[in-house]
């Protein structure tokens, strides 16, 4: 997975489950210490570096947050690139996630080089997946790992119309090789396994959210962003470098299974008919199904990226950093908060009358999940006592992967 | 991850070289303490377990490379380095502080002696490649010193400099195929300053533009203040 963690799980003689807890091995960065008294223009540029997964959608939050906090309304045409951008970014790092860190679990390899030799045609397929997206996010962002073309108030660099051509000449093909790895996933055999729990995601009317709306959730949960950010409940326990998360007291889940158990009507229908024929019924609560979950979405934000590709193309008069809003400089807060590969990413800013950071907050989807993770494991571990210790060892860390945990993103 | 991300490429430097060990790729436990050829190394020691681990792997490799930014400086964690360290760890872990291990951050130079440095952040995947390919061919490396703007001027880039942008291009070393400015964003200096740099020169020019503060908050981004200010004065 991302990142270096250990399990230490502790059941005693009567199968009860003393102690089900993930430690992360990453040591702390301070990111949210060293930002403070730093220009607001520094927050996208140093938060990318927390993760080299997900750099693209630290950098797109932190944005969102200071053109909150400055009471900058972006552009349509910039909105669009953002999302275009965000979409990439989840494919991105879903076929990475899926592929090369969760499949061996499901195929029994511990190396990724020796399932690529026995799964030569699926690995081609999921290296050329990531390849359109890397290559789009070259050409719109002006580099892959650590975006630099965006800014608040619009780029500092537009791309050019015949690259954006090119790589949707490309987009049907790529769309067509997600739906033969959707499937492929889709024929796993997944762990039984289910405990109910609250799914929250971001929920947008006629859309499959994910680059803004409301907080939404399995429970009835309707709230804006702002509110739901500042009042989640983060712990700090010592010896544990990831602050877990609670909402209303509770452990939650974010990420592709909450989303695609709560947005799934929203689906674009390539997408849909893969969860369809999947037949798994809705709500679900099988963890490892957040896996077949990506899977889904590598075909809805492929399908996503080739929507907004065309969008840019058909409104390019308006890529034109002339056409930028100039805005002033002034105190403020903002509350940013995206659907990030691996659940809902917030960064929240206040900003002195100088644009300088006095406060400033991240919570990551992982620091979100852990504690919902931890009571899986939980009521998870009993189940294995039936498996030898090798197989059990395999079916936690199987677990622990199926959440996709980005431990770089949760120490941060 | 920018090495991962060459893809096809990655497959095929592995008709040449074995990888033993990637820990984002395998997870196979170490049967017993292995030797390296070539150890590249990212990251900048957090954690006491670090400072034992690279003084572990100095011994059983032959050839140590700096791989990035965060090994070779610290990157933009060496901002903790600027600021009240003890305000800052107080900030994020206001109940669990006294717990936490807060060191100054440095290179991992500070620790053990270094063969190579692949500078910038992310590192430019291909001359990890052109690293590979040359030890390969004549068991030896050299990359030419020269600056970004050398670069910009290969591929035609209007100077931001001219255009009264803070751009740190003269002094930083090229490799990167300026690829900050391309997007039209200003050279930070993620590669740190070339041995032989103007600095003095530069600082006159940027003073033109921006105030001192300013000129201080572009050094500090990603940890170069000190390394710049030491090429014009080697005894500061």
């Amino acid at each position: 997975m991302e990142g270096h963690a250990s399990f230490v799980g502790d059941i005693i003689s009567t199968g009860h489950v003393q102690q089900a807890c993930v430690q992360t091995e990453e040591g702390s960065r301070l990111i949210e210490g060293i930002l403070i008294g730093r220009h607001y223009s520094e927050a996208k540029t140093v938060t990318s570096r927390i993760c080299g997964v997900c750099p693209v959608v630290h950098y797109l939050t932190a944005m969102q947050a200071m053109e909150r906090a400055l009471n900058i309304t972006p552009r349509e045409i910039d909105l669009i690139i953002r999302k275009l951008l965000e979409a990439s970014q989840i494919i991105y790092s879903h076929a990475l996630h899926m592929f090369f860190l969760s499949l061996p679990d499901f195929l029994n390899f511990d190396d990724d080089l020796k399932m690529a030799g026995k799964y030569p045609q699926e690995t081609q397929i999921a290296i050329a997946i990531r390849q359109w997206a890397i290559d789009l996010q070259q050409i719109v962002a002006g580099r892959t790992i650590h975006p630099l073309s965006m800014e608040e108030g619009g780029m500092k660099k537009y791309p050019a119309k015949k690259e954006l051509q090119v790589l949707l000449s490309r987009a049907d093909d790529v769309i067509a090789k997600t739906i033969i790895l959707a499937n492929f996933f889709a024929k796993l055999e997944y762990p039984k396994f289910s405990r109910e729990t609250e799914f929250i995601a971001l929920g947008k009317k006629n859309e499959y959210a994910f680059y803004d709306g409301n907080l939404i959730s399995n429970k009835k949960l309707n709230i804006s962003e702002e509110k739901f950010y500042h009042h989640i409940e983060e712990i700090d326990r010592p010896y544990n470098l990831v602050k877990r998360t609670h909402w209303q007291g509770n452990p939650y889940f974010v990420g592709a299974l909450a989303r695609i158990n709560l947005n799934h009507q929203q689906l674009h229908a390539e997408a849909k008919n893969i969860l369809n024929h999947a037949k798994i019924k809705l709500p679900n609560f099988n963890t490892f199904y957040n896996v077949l979950a990506q899977a889904i979405e590598l075909v809805h934000f492929a399908c996503e990226m080739k929507k907004q590709l065309k969008n840019i193309i058909a409104n390019y008069k308006e890529c034109d950093i002339k056409k930028n809003i100039k805005f002033k400089i002034k105190a403020g807060q903002g509350v940013g908060a995206i659907e990030a590969p691996r659940g809902t990413l917030f960064h929240y800013y206040e900003l002195d009358k100088n644009g300088y950071i006095i406060d400033c907050n991240i919570i990551t989807p992982t620091a979100q999940f852990l504690a919902n993770l931890e009571a899986d494991l939980k009521v998870h571990l009993p189940d294995t006592l039936k498996l030898s210790k090798a197989e059990r060892e395999r079916r936690i860390k199987q677990l622990i992967r199926a959440y996709d945990p980005c431990i770089s993103c949760a120490t941060h | 991850m920018a090495i991962i991300d060459l893809g096809q490429q990655l497959l095929g430097l592995l008709d040449y070289i074995e990888i033993s060990k990637h820990r984002l790729i395998e997870e196979k436990k170490e049967k017993k303490k292995q030797n390296y050829d070539i150890c590249f190394i990212e990251g900048s020691p957090l954690y006491k377990d670090n400072i034992e681990a690279l003084k572990d792997l100095r011994q059983r490799s032959k050839v140590i490379v700096v791989l990035g930014g965060c090994a070779d400086s610290g990157c933009v964690y060496a901002l903790k380095n600027y600021t009240n360290k003890e305000k800052a760890v107080k900030k994020v872990y206001p109940h669990s502080h006294a717990t936490v291990f807060n060191p100054v951050v440095a290179g991992i130079s500070a620790i053990i002696p270094i063969d190579f440095i692949l500078p910038g952040c992310p590192i430019t995947a291909a001359e990890f490649v052109d690293f590979v390919s040359q030890v390969l061919a004549k068991n030896s490396y050299q990359r030419s010193a020269r600056p970004i703007c050398y670069e910009c001027q290969m591929k035609k880039i209007p100077c931001l400099l001219q255009q009264g942008l803070p751009c740190l291009g003269p002094v930083m070393q090229g490799g990167c195929d300026a690829v900050c400015p391309s997007a039209g964003m200003p050279c930070q200096g993620c590669r740190g300053p070339l041995p032989d740099a103007e600095w003095s020169n530069l600082e006159k020019k940027l003073k033109e533009l921006i105030p001192q503060k300013k000129i201080d908050e572009i050094l500090e981004i990603f940890g170069e203040k000190e390394n710049i200010k030491k090429i014009n004065n080697p005894l500061a």
